[in-house]
């Protein structure tokens, strides 16, 4: 039906053409989709969109419900709540943004040199990343937040460190896998370095793992930096922040139920978010995994169109 | 041997792996050379050393594989014993490998022409672009890609696998080797395109290359080399020239070989020959006598005894106590 509008991207741009139809073929990704980057483009121009200034106390409008003036009502000072949570948004997802970068960093660095090197090294890297994964990742983050602060960095630093055996893990065997295949041996065979072949060859070659691994991660990595404001280890308020601003409505739970419904709708949403769209990827560029996916009946995820066969992968 | 001194002449050479039973020896005392602009192959069943003894060559063996004595001797320069910079400039420059698996010898997320970029400016000193896209392009047409240029901008997901096998062919010559080993090049591929790549590589013999290829077809053999070995559990059983091996097989395995080759033809598969099946390295391990006693249907009390030496002289040869 779109084949019309389709075959003009073809001509020119048929990476952009694939990349439009694995989008638009999966309405489930595409929806979520659209509300991921509207929460990341929210949160980027919050100074724009914000109505009002999130930190201005007015208590002469607390406890308000949501109105036409406050669309997501006000809290417990008479602060707009939905401008906190467009703020807010600006630290729960920079945050997690942040520590999955530096968690992937780790999983690059530690994942390839332990998968690549193999041996004595491999060994004692990964029984420390057992250890690692022995607690739970909320667990270790509390650990570390604990332990070296919860100002915004070092909480990226501790929700990083407890994110990355996860991705060290899986970098890891797919670097295995990798570095056995006769092109990356007969690289080494060259002479070439193996910072080199890691960054040429090897590297390249496993992106298709780490891009949905990561996606993936990032709605465990909002979750913990959201627990660990709700905890208040994390974030302090007045600092508007999804997990922090959940604790402070914890009070009026019973009778303002708005504080507590937005922000944590927000949380769900970008956890959710994150996932269909990790799990997507993982799928679609998984060229094995042929299978697809749904929840009670909705269709999550599908392979890739085959050539001569349906969207299920029927030939 | 008829005056010119061979290019690669292997001697006695002997290479075990370490498992856990203790060292397996996978080629035993094999004795081999290849003269320039001479098409040799290794004939052998699966598991028979084949791979090995070309690993050996190019000194590509696996970690626990070690070599327990023999040398490989290339233009006069044993290659086991050189220091590591002589070995550098021979191995993968003078000596080029056409791997067995061209899908998983050529990198999946690099363009045709980069990675021929990468060999030629480490072998070469090419690091201008536009002339290594010449040479390339050259070469390419050499092995019988029409449109090198297309196939050059292409990722290997895009080439059929004749395709690959070709650009590997080029990829072994783009470093103007002198001795190419083929590890069954032609095992991965149908029978046409076999055909086509066998062409390729007579072309390259026709032009004073070298060829020792490893192969479990005496088809494709026939089709390339002046010379066969045939090869069994390590051992070099019988060799000679192709007529002669074709034609008077004069060891039982030979034989054996020769005629599973046209009734496995005929019959469209697997066919019993009452000859029994190989079986595990490991069984043979300690056994007396000659490798091929237990399957041999010619065996006497002799075979079970003693071991067999190699009889004949520099252009032919059988270890049987047949003769």
């Amino acid at each position: 039906m779109k084949k019309t509008k389709i075959g003009s991207y073809k001509i020119f741009f048929p990476r952009l053409q694939r990349i439009y139809r694995f989008i638009i073929e999966d309405r489930f990704l595409l929806a979520f989709l659209i509300l991921l980057v509207s929460m990341i483009v929210m949160s980027v121009f919050a100074d724009l969109i914000a109505p009002n200034d999130p930190y201005r106390i007015n208590l002469a409008e607390k406890l308000n419900p949501p109105s036409a003036d406050h669309i997501m009502g006000t809290d417990q000072l008479g602060r707009d709540l939905f401008s906190r949570i467009i703020y807010g948004g600006r630290y729960t997802l920079m945050l997690s943004a942040a520590s999955i970068a530096l968690a992937l960093l780790i999983g690059l660095v530690v994942g390839t040199v332990s998968g690549y090197y193999r041996g004595l090294l491999d060994l004692v890297v990964q029984r420390i990343i057992d250890i690692l994964m022995a607690f739970p990742t909320i667990v270790l983050a509390i650990a570390l937040a604990t332990f070296i602060g919860s100002k915004p960095e070092t909480l990226v630093v501790a929700v990083g460190i407890a994110e990355s055996p996860f991705m060290v893990r899986v970098i890891r065997s797919a670097v295995l896998g990798i570095s056995e295949m006769p092109y990356i041996e007969a690289v080494k065979l060259m002479g070439y370095s193996d910072l080199y072949v890691i960054v040429r060859h090897v590297i390249p070659n496993i992106v298709y793992v780490v891009i949905p691994q990561a996606t993936l991660q990032m709605g465990s990595a909002i979750l913990t930096i959201a627990a660990l404001g709700f905890l208040g280890i994390g974030i302090k308020p007045p600092t508007p922040e999804w997990g922090s601003m959940l604790n402070e409505a914890r009070t009026y739970l019973m009778d303002y139920p708005h504080l507590l419904v937005f922000p944590g709708l927000m949380i769900f949403l970008a956890v959710v978010s994150f996932n269909v769209i990790g799990e997507s990827l993982r799928i679609k560029l998984d060229p094995k995994a042929r299978v697809t996916y749904s929840i009670v009946g909705i269709r999550v995820g599908s392979i890739f169109r085959e050539p001569g066969g349906d969207r299920y992968g029927r030939q | 041997m008829e005056g010119n001194e061979p290019l690669l002449n292997i001697e006695s050479l002997t290479v075990g792996y370490l498992t856990e039973e203790g060292i397996l020896k996978a080629v035993k005392d094999v004795d081999l050379y290849v003269k320039s602009s001479e098409g040799v192959c290794v004939v052998g069943e699966s598991g028979s050393g084949k791979t090995t003894l070309a690993n050996a060559i190019l000194g590509i063996l696996p970690p626990n594989a070690i070599v327990l004595g023999g040398s490989i001797v290339f233009g006069g320069i044993d290659l086991l014993r050189a220091d590591h910079r002589l070995r550098a400039s021979i191995l993968g420059i003078k000596i080029s490998l056409v791997p067995q698996n061209p899908s998983s010898s050529l990198n999946p997320i690099l363009r045709i022409e980069d990675q021929f970029c990468e060999i030629l400016k480490h072998r070469r000193g090419v690091r201008d672009k536009r002339q290594c896209r010449e040479i390339v392009e050259d070469l390419l047409r050499k092995t019988g890609i029409r449109d090198p240029d297309r196939v050059m901008r292409q990722y290997p997901h895009q080439l059929s696998g004749g395709m690959k096998q070709r650009v590997l062919i080029a990829m072994a010559l783009s470093t103007s080797p002198k001795l190419i080993v083929a590890d069954e090049p032609t095992s991965m591929l149908d029978a046409t395109l076999q055909a086509q790549i066998l062409d390729v590589l007579s072309d390259i013999k026709r032009e004073g290359l070298s060829i020792l290829m490893i192969t479990h077809d005496l088809g494709v053999a026939e089709r390339i080399c002046e010379r066969i070995y045939i090869m069994y559990y390590g051992e070099i059983m019988e060799f000679g020239s192709v007529e002669k091996i074709l034609n008077k097989p004069l060891h039982p395995y030979t034989m054996l070989l020769l005629e599973h080759a046209f009734l496995g033809f005929k019959s469209g598969g697997r066919k019993e020959t009452g000859y029994g099946d190989m079986k595990d390295l490991r069984i043979y391990k300690n056994q007396n006598g000659c490798i091929f006693s237990s399957r041999c249907p010619y065996a006497f009390s002799r075979c079970f005894a003693e071991k067999p030496k190699i009889l004949g002289n520099s252009s032919s040869g059988v270890k049987c106590f047949l003769y």
